[in-house]
Order: C-alpha cells, then structure tokens, then sequence
C-alpha cells in the first residue's frame, strides 16, 4: 500500500473529535504508587534514570574526597590501605558502570523520542526494565558494604588478583553480578536507541536530516552492543573460575590472565568512546543554539562520530603496553591510537567555525562547552602523548595516566552532560535554572577541576604510581596537597549545582517551550511536555525544523492527513507510527506497550538471583530464574485487552491512509529488536571463539595433556537437525506471509521438536566427552562454547515454542504473530552458529 | 595526641608514659620492652606510630589508636623503652624518582621523548585555544547568515584533518625513533642476567650464574646493559624504575625481559606500578648501582654462605631463628633455614630496608617488625611472632650479623 496514492480512490470514514483529556487517557498511568512502579514511559524512566545516577555520582564523588584526604600527605594514616583500595575500586565502578552510561541513558530516554518527533521509545517496558536492573545491579554492588566485604580488586579487575585465590571473599562477586545485572540494562537501553533511530522518526527525517545527537547516540548504542556484551561474557568466564572451579585465567591449568586483559579493553577501550560521543553529540547540539547558527560540518561532524566508534575497538592493546606483547604490534596499535585523533580534531574545528560565524550567547549551558573544549583538548593531546609507546611505558599506571583520564572524561564527558542538563533541564522541570548559581557552579567546576588535576601531570612524572593508598615524601607531597584542596572545591561546584537544581525547581522562572530558540523537535512541545510529547506528529523537511519551517505539521498532502488522523485516531491506545529506515516514510502504525509490573518483577528477580548465586544457594536462585524467565514472557504477552478488539476501525483506517495498522506487534521494529538480539549473541559466541583460539595458541598441543579429540558423528548429526529446525521456521515464515496458519503452526511444531532432539543430542554427546569444565582451560572453553550454543539453540525454541503457543489460542494467528518471521530469522542465526561451534570444537583440533 | 607522651632520652631510647603517670627509663635489654618507631605525617602534624611489648613478648599496643583510647591500660611501671635508631629517612641516598631525571640512555631517550611531546602539544594547545578565544570575542560579527562560507569546510578540513595527520606523523616518527633506542642492544648474549620474581608484595632477585638470592634490591654494575628476566609468583606486578626505564609488567606463567643501563652509580627508586593488592603502595624497590669494581665485590660477598655465629649470643639468635618459625619461610643459606615463601636473609643485614622499602633497616624496625609487622604493613603475609625480650634480643643480634 503507497501512502502517496491519490486520496480520491479511498473511501473516507469521518474522523470523530477526541479533546485532549481523551486523548491523554491512554497515556496516563494509574494513579498513585502503583502507577509508580509500573510505569514505562520514557519521561519518568528518564528522569529517574539520570536522579539516580547522579545520586551514583555523589557516593562515587565522596569516595574521591576520602581518598584525597588520605593524599593529602606523604605517609599518612587517615585511612588504612584496605579502605583506601575499596574506594579506590568504588570510585572507579561507580563512576564508568553506575554513573556515566546510566546518566546519558537516561538523558537519551528523556529527550530522544521527541528529538525524533515521536511519541514513544519503540520497547517501553524495556525501558522499565533497563532503569530497574541498572538500579537493583547499583544496590546489589553497593550492598556489599552491609557484608563487610567490599570488593578491592580495582575497577578494572585484573586476574589473578580478582580470582578466589587472592580475593577470597564475596567482594568480587558482588561486583561481578552486580555490574552484570547493571550492564545487561545498558544493552538493552541500546537497543531502544537503535530501533527509535532507525525506525521512529517523524515523517520526513531522512537520515540527513536527524539531530546529530540522535546520531551521536546511534553510535554510541552501537559500540554498547559490541563493548559491554565481551565484559558481561569476561565476568561470566571470570565467575565461572571462581564458583565452578574453570581455568580461564588459571595459569597452572592453561589458562590465561592476559585473556581476561584483552577481553577487558576490548569492552574498556570503547567505554571511553562510549561516554565520550554522546556528550560531544551534545556539544553538536548546543554549540549551534548559543552560537545562533546551524553547524559547520554536520556530515563531518556525523562522519567523525562514526569513525570513532568503529577506530575505537582498534585500540585496546595500547592499555596493555607493558603486559610483554611483541614491539610491532604495539606500533600497529600506536598508530591506530592516534589515528583517532583526527575525527576528535574535525569536531573540535567544526564546532570553532560554527562560533566564527555565529554571535554567541553567553549563558551556563554555553560556559560548560567553552569550558569542555579547555579541558578535553588538553586531555587529548596528553591521550596523544600516551600512545606512544616508550612514552607510555614511563608515565603507564601513574598519576599522569590519571590527569589524563580525568581530563578526557571529566572534560570530555561531564562538562558537555552538565552544560546537556542546564540545556534540557528547564523542558524537563518546567522552570528555568538560575544564571547565576548556574555561573557560580560553571567557574567552581571549572576551577576545582583544573586545581585537582592539572598536578596529577606533574606528580605523574615525577614518579608517583595509581592506586597507592600512601607515598614516600620526595617531592610529591605539594603537588597531592594542591590536588586534594582542588577537589574540595570541585565538590563544592557540585554542591552548587544541587541548589541551583533544588531552588530553581521551585523558585525559577516558568520555562518557556522553547527558551533557547533550539532547532530541534523536542522544543516543540509545550512545557511541562505531556507525556507523548505530540499529540499532532510533527512532518520534517530540514535538518534544523525549528528555525526552518514555518509549519511543523505541513507535508505532503498524505503526510499532512496521516498527522492530523493520528491526532484523532487510534486514541484508545497508546500508538505510534513507524517509518522507514532511510527516508522515513510510513510504515505502519503500532502499538507501544502500556504499564506493567513485570519489567520490575523481571529486574527485581534477576537481582535476588544474583544474591543467591553470590551465596550459592542454588535452590532459591532457580526458583528466581524461573520467576525472571516467567517475568520476560509476560510482558511480551499480547496486550489484547488495551488495543481495539473491532479490526473494523484498524482496516478503515489502514484503507483511508494506506498504512497497515499492527496494533498487536509490529514488524519493523520488531525486526530490529531482533536483529539487535542476534548481534548481541553473535558477539557473545565471537568473544567466546576469541578466546578458545587464544587459549589454544598458548599451548603446543591441542587439546592438552592426552585428551582425545571430540569423536565428530554425533555433533555433525545433530547440528543437523538444528540446520533442518531452521528450515522449518523459514517455512513457517512463509506460511505466515502467504497467509497459511495451519503449515505455518505445523512448521513451527516441527522446528520446535527437532530444536529438542538438537539439544538432547548435544548433552549426551558432551556427557560422554571424557573431560569436564574443571579439567583444564581446554575443558573450560570448550564446554563454555558449548553450552553457548546451546543457550542460543534454547532461546530459538523457547520463542518459537511461546509463539506457537500463543498463535495456536489465536484466532487469527496470521495478522497477530508477526513475531513469526523475526523468530525465523534468530533460528537461521542458531544453525549458521552452529556450523561456527561445531567447527571450532569438533573440526579445529583435528587440524590445528 | 591525648593519653600518651614520648620522651626522647637519647638517639635511640624513648620514653612512652600514660599522662597521668610518671616515667622513668629502663634498661632494654634487662626489662625486654621495645618500640618500633614509624614517623607518620598527618594533617595534624607529624606523629610516631609505635609498638611496645611487654616482659612476656604480649604486645601491648599496635598503634597510636590504642594510645588515644587505651592509655589508662598502660602500666604505672615503666612501659618505657626502645631500641628507635636514630629518625633515620627512608630515602637515605634516594630523593626522588622523577622521570624527567634520567639516569640512563633509555629514560633520557623517553625524557628527551617527552619534551618533544609537550613542546608540540603546547603549541597546539594555544594554537586551538587561541582560535577558540578568538571566534568567541572576536567583534564585527555579521548579522545571521546561515550560508556556509566555502572557506569554512576547507577549514575544518585542514586544520581537522590535514593538520593532525602531519603532526601525527611526526610524532609516529619520533615513537620510531625512540624506540630503536629502547631495543635490546646487539647480540642476544647478556654479560649479566637477573630474575626477578614478584612476590605479594616483595621482589625476589636472583643471580642465576651467581648463586646470589636477595631481595627488594637490585645490584648491577654502572654502564652495562643488563638483562632482567621477570615474571610473577602470584599476581600481576610491574617493574618501575622511572630514572632508568619504563616499566615492565610481571606476569604469572610469563617471563618477560627488560635491559637496565645506568650511567654511573648510585642508589634510584623503584616501584610496583602495577596494582597487586592491599599493599600495593608498599612494594618499593631499590637498584643500587656500583662501579664494576665494587659490583664484583658485591657479588663475591653475597655469593657466600651466612657467617657463623661467633659468640654465644649470635649462636642463640640462630637457635630462636631455627626454633620460634622463621626458617619456615625464610631460607639462610648455609643454615637448615630454607623456607622459600619470604625473602632470602643470607645477607639480610646488607639491605638498607625492611618490608620492600616500608621502613629502614635498623634495629627498633627490624624488633617492631619482628613482633608485628602487620602494624608497620598491614596486610603483609608475615605473621606476628610472639618473642619475649630474652629470645628477641638475640634474634635481633643474629639478624644483624648477616651481613
């Protein structure tokens, strides 16, 4: 169906009038507290997501004043090393895992939807669920203080000191479960930015015309997928060693603590990246607005964000200089490193060519950027200088390496956030922030920071290692005094911004809608913003709407129709429309979840499972992973109570506009949903063969020690019939698009069997191999693939199982279980891994 | 400081009374009370951490928090006594370990590496934010113009894109360059190679060709390359000693190399750089550089056994050493000591610190850390040992005779 086709062959059906207080209904949630926990609009999820890291900020702030103290002189006693290691360790986790990411996720969840001139993210209750484990993953780790046993391997948790031998405690496990349950809510936070980018734009967004925030998180979400994946599978493999006695990075058994390196800057490195382009995604954002201007640059400016993102998972070695690796791959990396240096320089002279030709305003959002570009350059220029290898090698692990960091993330990451949250800010509380407190921070912040940092250089050089809880009196104790008085008065900045947040909210001016005169869509709302932003979609024709368009709801005669229809109809539900992925044209209307329980229920379960698991209380943590797996399949069950039952009303509507309505699951969206899942496992099975061929490149023999290579008939036979399920869902997949129900539930039946007949196949052949997890690091890595594979299989037919399920009690399963031709697509991934596992663990040892 | 006072009597014997109780000295070695004596620094000023032990070898305190709260427990007889050398500074001959005081080819290389590097990044640095400043306040603005001067893109591209790759460049070049220097010299054959092995948290240092164990000190003669051989005995470590070298990591089942040259002799920090745990902080080395004279000397006389002991005190000591656990973990070669878990002693009384550099080697140390080393290095896997003045004192002689 073409939305251009001309209106006079359709019939028109009246629209009926809906007030707003109507139209609001669907979108409000039920009052009172139960309303409050079951929330998942992106409004109140984002607000809380960035309260709740700042708050994060504020325990990992005061952990640095601690430590402070503690430097302020040579040899002093005013905390003893164990304290001073574990706020060394909280310092660093909570500020890169519980602070940064979650606190740019939700100003994302805030402000991305009406940037992109719609009403909804595209996963609302993973939206839920995304803020509940970032915040139950952030109290697991915190609850660490109540058992007395605060983890102290640092953040970066270097084995073998994070291993049972040398951390023996619980410590490590909280920070491992903990940060896994918070990291698993990262990803799926990205998975919201990529299918609300690629698939819920207003009409007429085309891909040059999105906000270069919306690119900068696009990028960013991206590099979560491929970077926090490889640490959640690092810390698996890590707990593994610890709990189920595998030799990863157990060097007596073959293992490798350089493996756990490796993985660990594979996702560290990229972190970085991760922080730094959204927040200069805001700098792109709010440079053109002060400077009264549209940005110099923008495809340089978008070009650069994403060669960023892919340069930056090619320099993680250089973290590892001095761990002995061979002299030309650390050139390969130091370049590489630099490399990276010339789209941070495009940017930076983009945003100096837009001020040239602009006339700058100077208020607080403004002064943090001016402030970001004294800090970040200087931070960049010593990241240049750390490259270097011989360089590096001297000031690696010293307190140069941390000015540098501090410069390149307090300056790169925090100042843009702070000048994005005076920014957005006032849309978003309905006042305006005072100038003056705001100044008064901007200078506090500004100077605070230079004052703790700016010696950290010097003390770097003249000797002074990281993580060390004291240091002898040879000339370093001015420069940690001088250190130590500017973070007080950097915590007093902070301090300022609390006030400023508290008295502006009550006492401030009412914010007019659009009190910077921003280009961007979500200045279009009114202020206080209702919770879906637009009620009328707004049609796009420029990259800068706002300051280009006279009328923002003015498109072609189709579109101009779709918005005013949608303005009235469906109402009931809470829809959304969905477009096209390079021009966004309609697609189909669809409809996003309404509240539920059971992201909390979800979250909260996969929390006490953690707990469990930390005690190994084995019982209790299945029953918790029956109850998370139980939570997952009811908040995707089909919300047939809250669309409209009468298809009648979606057909006439689908004839008057030319747009299908999928008020039961969508199928583009949907799609990228799973799309992104794949991803996410195939990464998982990526790190996992990364470090089957490390570990085996370790050793002459493979497998070690006598064991017989795996027998290979019953492994080729069974993926096999993995490789028939999937042939299967493809027919079920076609069934579905020919509109077939009955071959279509026939097919996804036997799909379903021969997954089992897969799996029960692949257990006895494992049973029966002659090594366990615990032999070696060969048995570790080769059952660690294994049982991935067998995770993937099993999520294949789980889905494919609850679907057929649900089409089977449907009546008409056809319209309703698009899911079908998604689910196919994750089975075509689960036999092509397959084919990649058996060839790894069965064909590789036979031949190399 | 309220509930205590130390009283200096002389160089080396203080005073700790309770104030609301008279003082008087006593006789160390008769009564068997000993301080170890570690100068802190606080905000409030400098204090003296000290640990006294009783007749019966109990010790009475560990550290200053039991004076501020316990000083009523103190005995109304004398507490009274150390055997506190003199305030002897750690440091000794070493002051700082600034890499930008090279004392080798290959630091100064990176030193002279380095102002390169900041000269450049200064330059830019004020070139950038000269710009910066200068389209911030620049007057004669035009009214909105949303044209994009064609000029502008070639801007951004120049000094965005044309502008960093040269420097970058550059800079590759002199990372190339420095490196060459850096590499391993000629010829594969070390005249001399050293293991060095990362304890949690000491170094161990071997003279393979030698015979030679010691540890926390690295020997080596002045103006030769000498290759160190490193790995680990538990954790993750690194080797740094910043005025010859860059660091090095120590990694477990993993032998990495560094070559040492340092230009004259003398005594340089160095330090664990790589975080190894709960005293981290203290895992302090030092490489003593000796002209190659005094480098043979000192390996002829480290290569011998442990001397006799030579009176009946000595003779005691050694037996205490043999019976109270010491030799457990620590080997004297020539002695049936032969514990490989802590630092060789054959030549204990040669090095210049105790604990990898956490407090000098002097007697009133050497008895505090002894009794309890945990108040001195909290964490350090060295047990307390529970001596009384008759079997410490002895101990101590015998300690110090190892030379």
């Amino acid at each position: 169906m073409d939305p251009s086709s001309p209106p006079e062959t359709r019939p028109v059906a009246p629209v009926p009038y809906v007030s707003d207080a109507e139209f609001d209904r669907a979108w409000n949630d039920p009052p009172g507290i139960w309303g409050w926990l079951t929330t998942v609009q992106n409004g109140p999820i984002g607000k809380r997501f960035i309260v709740t890291a700042f708050l994060f900020f504020i325990l990992g702030g005061l952990s640095a004043l601690l430590m402070r103290i503690q430097l302020a002189s040579p040899e002093n006693a005013f905390l003893d090393p164990e304290t001073y290691n574990r706020l060394f360790t909280m310092h660093g986790s909570t500020m890169m895992f519980l602070f940064t990411i979650p606190l740019i996720e939700g100003i994302a969840t805030l402000v991305l939807p009406q940037m992109l001139g719609s009403r909804e993210l595209p996963f609302p209750r993973l939206t839920a669920f995304a803020y509940w484990a970032f915040l139950f993953g952030g109290l697991i780790f915190y609850a660490s203080f109540l058992f007395g046993d605060v983890p102290d391997a640092g953040w970066f948790a270097y084995v073998p000191l994070s291993g049972s031998e040398y951390s023996p405690g619980v410590g490590m496990d909280f920070w491992l479960l903990g940060l896994g349950v918070a990291e698993i809510g990262a990803i799926a936070g990205s998975f919201e930015i990529i299918a609300a980018i690629f698939k819920m734009r207003a009409m007429g967004m085309s891909l040059n015309r999105i906000p270069i925030f919306a690119w900068a998180l696009l990028v960013m979400a991206f590099m979560m997928i491929f970077a926090f994946t490889p640490l959640i599978v690092g810390s698996l493999l890590l707990e593994l060693d610890r709990k189920l006695g595998t030799a990863f990075y157990d060097v007596s058994r073959g293992g490798d603590p350089l493996l756990w390196q490796h993985i660990f800057w594979i996702f560290g490195h990229p972190d970085v990246y991760i922080q730094f382009i959204p927040a200069v995604g805001m700098v792109s954002t709010i440079v053109p607005v002060f400077a009264r201007r549209k940005l110099i640059g923008y495809p340089f400016v978008v070009i650069s964000m994403v060669a960023t993102g892919f340069l930056s998972f090619g320099l993680w070695v250089h973290h590892m200089f001095a761990t002995g690796l061979p002299e030309l791959s650390l050139s390969f990396f130091t370049a590489a490193s630099m490399l990276i240096a010339i789209p941070s320089g495009v940017q930076v002279f983009a945003w100096i060519a837009t001020i040239w030709h602009g006339r700058p305003v100077w208020k607080t959002p403004f002064l943090f950027v001016i402030g970001f570009f004294f800090i970040f350059v200087l931070g960049g220029l010593t990241g240049v200088m750390v490259a270097v290898v011989p360089f590096d090698l001297q000031v690696h692990d010293s307190y140069f390496v941390v000015a540098h960091f501090h410069y390149v993330l307090i300056g790169g990451m925090l100042f843009p956030v702070f000048a994005g949250i005076y920014y957005w800010g006032p849309k978003f509380i309905g006042r305006m922030f005072d100038e003056r407190l705001g100044k008064l921070n901007f200078w506090l912040v500004f100077i605070g920071f230079n004052v703790t940092f700016f010696p950290m250089h010097i003390s770097g050089l003249l000797g002074m290692p990281r993580r060390v809880y004291t240091y002898l009196d040879s000339g370093l104790a001015p420069y940690n005094l001088v250190s130590t008085i500017g973070a007080f008065i950097l915590a007093t900045g902070i301090l300022v911004m609390i006030i400023n947040y508290v008295w502006s909210s009550r006492r401030g001016e009412i914010a007019p809608a659009n009190p910077w005169n921003a280009d961007t869509l979500e200045w279009a709302t009114s202020t206080p913003m209702r919770q879906m932003g637009f009620r009328k979609l707004p049609i796009v024709k420029s990259l800068h709407p706002i300051w280009d368009q006279d009328d923002l709801h003015q498109g072609s005669e189709a579109e101009t129709r779709l918005a005013e229809g949608m303005a009235h109809w469906p109402y009931k539900w809470r829809s959304q429309l969905v477009t096209s992925t390079l021009d966004a044209e309609p697609e189909e209307i669809i409809h996003v979840a309404n509240y539920s329980i059971w992201p909390l229920v979800t979250a909260a379960a996969s929390m006490i499972l953690s707990f469990f698991l930390i005690f190994d209380l084995l019982m209790p943590a299945l029953v918790c992973l029956v109850i998370t797996v139980i939570g997952m399949l009811a908040w995707h069950r089909k919300d047939y109570a809250a669309v409209t039952r009468d298809t009648l009303e979606d057909e006439q509507f689908e004839a008057m506009h030319g747009i299908p309505v999928h008020a039961t699951g969508s199928r583009g969206v949907a799609r990228w949903g799973m799309i992104l899942s794949i991803m996410v496992y195939a990464t998982a099975l990526f790190v996992l063969i990364f470090s089957y061929l490390f570990l085996r490149l370790n050793v002459p023999e493979w497998p070690p020690e006598g064991i017989a290579p795996p027998p290979l008939l019953l492994g080729a036979v069974s993926h096999m019939l993995l490789i028939a399920g999937a042939g299967a869902m493809y027919w079920a997949a076609r069934s579905l698009h020919r509109d077939q129900p009955a071959p279509m539930k026939g097919a996804m039946a036997v799909a379903v069997a021969l997954g089992v007949a897969y799996m029960g196949a692949i257990v006895f052949d494992f049973s029966r191999m002659g090594f366990a997890h615990d032999t070696n690091a060969y048995g570790s890595v080769f059952f660690m693939l294994g049982w991935m594979q067998l995770f993937i299989a099993l999520t294949a037919v789980l889905m494919s199982g609850v679907t057929l399920y649900w089409a089977w009690r449907d009546a008409n399963p056809t319209r309703t279980q698009w899911s079908v031709e998604h689910i196919a697509l994750f089975w075509y991934f689960a036999a092509a891994s397959g084919v990649l596992t058996y060839i790894v663990l069965y064909i590789l040892p036979y031949v190399f | 400081m309220v509930g205590f006072r130390i009283r200096w009597l002389s160089d080396d014997l203080v005073a700790v009374y309770g104030v609301r109780r008279g003082y008087r000295s006593c006789d160390p070695a008769q009564d068997g009370l000993y301080v170890g004596c570690k100068r802190e620094m606080s905000p409030l000023g400098s204090i003296r951490v000290c640990i006294l032990i009783d007749e019966g070898g109990h010790r009475l305190n560990i550290s200053r928090h039991w004076f501020t709260e316990n000083a009523h427990h103190l005995p109304a007889t004398p507490v009274i006594m150390t055997l506190l050398a003199t305030d002897v500074q750690l440091q000794g001959a070493v002051d700082s370990a600034s890499i930008l005081e090279p004392a080798g080819p290959a630091a100064a290389a990176v030193t002279n590496l380095w102002w390169w590097l900041f000269g450049l990044a200064a330059l830019i640095y004020l070139f950038v934010m000269g710009l910066l400043l200068w389209s911030l306040l620049r007057p004669n603005r035009q009214p909105n113009d949303d044209d994009v001067p064609p000029k502008s893109y070639k801007f951004v591209l120049l000094s965005g894109v044309a502008m960093p790759a040269v420097v970058l460049t550059g800079v590759f070049a002199l990372d190339l360059l420095t490196v060459r220097v850096l590499s391993p010299p000629p010829g594969t054959d070390a005249p001399l190679s050293i293991d060095v092995t990362g304890h949690q948290w000491w170094w161990e240092v071997e003279y393979p060709e030698h015979g030679v164990v010691t540890a926390n000190e690295l020997h080596i003669p002045s103006n030769l390359s000498v290759r160190l051989d490193l790995t680990s005995d538990d954790v993750i470590h690194s080797f740094w000693a910043p005025e010859l070298q860059g660091k090095i990591d120590l990694m477990p089942g993993q032998v990495n190399t560094l070559w040492l040259h340092a230009d004259q002799a003398g005594v340089y920090q160095g330090i664990c750089a790589e975080y190894c745990g709960i005293q981290h902080a203290k895992m302090l080395f030092l490489v003593v550089v000796h002209s190659p004279e005094d480098f043979e000397t000192w390996l002829t006389q480290q290569s011998q056994p442990a001397p006799e002991p030579v009176n009946a005190v000595l003779a005691e000591g050694q037996a205490v050493f043999m019976r109270s656990g010491c030799s457990n973990c620590h080997r004297v070669a020539g002695t049936q000591a032969r514990g490989d878990l802590g630092p060789d002693l054959t030549h204990f009384a040669s090095r210049r610190t105790i604990g990898s550099g956490a407090v000098p080697n002097v007697r009133g140390h050497l008895a505090g850390w002894i009794i309890d080393s945990q108040s001195i290095k909290p964490g350090n896997l060295m047990p307390p040992m529970s001596l009384d003045g008759t079997e410490l004192q002895p101990l101590l002689a015998y300690l110090e005779s190892l030379e």
